[in-house]
């Protein structure tokens, strides 16, 4: 009969098939390791267009427009209907509270600067399914408070 | 004079085992290191330019030349327009029209890298959009203008397309509108 107790025969462990996967493991996740200056959690609501840029971003979004919501710093400014900017915060084709926000934002941003009256550049986190009707509000309402420049945020092709 | 006895280092039938348990806890601390702080969507930016008005006092570029040309691209649900025309007379207006898919913006790309080869300093492109275009549609049409290597996989242009820039000032024209 066949004995369950241990022999003097020592049992060992092939572990080199283990530690080949996890060198090759390693080397995958050393060969994307991010060395961008800012790590950014993406909204759940929001997803980005696929792009050939290799600018990386460099600081955390402004302004968020996403499925459902547009927000400055995270603060909801405005719920969107059925992906558009509800028609009565709308004035002359810029959403007032959007403005509102980033004027305020423009004379915080003014108060530590060194140079003035220079235009500003903003951050926009925009959902790859927005219509341009809706972005064109967005980037109106930050041209009205002195924001020209903007960067757009996509994900990079790998 | 006593005899040395010298240590002999002969094949014994021992056989010898690296342990190998230390080198598994760096690779397993590691591992979870590396996984945490993987980042698996690399985010990056595109920079645009809207028009705006300044009050600012019109800078001499005497190097400028007065005569140049102007580009600008209207993109609609279905097509794409390239426009150049002359800043001065004669303005000999030009325009192309490309479909709104892959193989027309590669089309649109290759048109736009012709006027580059023969406008180096050229910088600067006009792009209106359709109100009902979606980002995703715009931001193709972005790197088309943008970016030299278009299209190209890193493996065929031997560098990323992101890394020279053909038109690197884009301004949406369309948001004043």
């Amino acid at each position: 009969m066949a004995s369950v107790g241990g022999s003097d025969e020592g049992v060992s462990l092939n572990i080199m098939p283990m530690l080949d996967i996890f060198s090759i493991l390693i080397l995958f996740l050393l060969m994307n390791f991010s060395t961008d200056p800012v790590s950014h959690d993406l909204d759940e609501g929001v997803t980005l267009p696929f792009s050939a840029t290799i600018a990386s971003l460099d600081e955390i979004p402004t302004v968020r427009l996403s499925k459902t919501s547009l927000m400055v710093n995270d603060h909801q400014v405005t719920a969107l209907l059925d992906g558009l900017v509800p028609g009565k915060v709308v004035t002359q084709g810029a959403i007032i509270p959007l403005h509102e926000e980033l004027v305020k934002l423009r004379a915080a941003n003014e108060a530590i600067a060194k140079e003035k009256n220079k235009p500003g550049t903003l951050t926009v986190e925009i959902d790859k399914e927005k219509k341009f009707l809706t972005i064109k509000k967005v980037l109106l309402s930050a041209q009205q408070a002195d924001f020209v420049e903007f960067k757009l945020m996509v994900e990079k092709q790998l | 004079m006593g005899r040395k006895r010298k240590a002999k280092y002969s094949v014994s039938d021992a056989t010898v085992e690296l342990n190998v348990m230390p080198f598994i806890d760096i690779f397993s601390l590691l591992c979870t290191f590396l996984l945490f702080s993987a980042v698996f969507a690399s985010v990056g930016v595109l920079n645009v330019q809207v028009p705006f008005f300044s009050d600012a006092p019109s800078v001499n570029t005497p190097s400028k030349p007065e005569r140049e040309l102007e580009i600008s691209v209207l993109v609609q649900d279905s097509k794409i327009e390239l426009t150049t025309k002359y800043t001065q007379e004669p303005k000999n207006p030009t325009t192309r029209t490309f479909a709104q898919t892959s193989e027309g913006i590669e089309k649109f790309h290759a048109a736009l890298m012709t006027i580059k080869s023969s406008n180096s300093a050229l910088e600067k492109v006009l792009l209106f959009t359709d109100d009902n275009l979606i980002y995703d549609d715009i931001v193709d049409v972005l790197d088309a203008i943008k970016f030299v290597n278009f299209g190209q996989s890193n493996a065929k242009s031997g560098t990323n397309p992101g890394e020279d820039f053909l038109f690197e000032k884009v301004v949406l024209g369309s948001v004043l509108l």
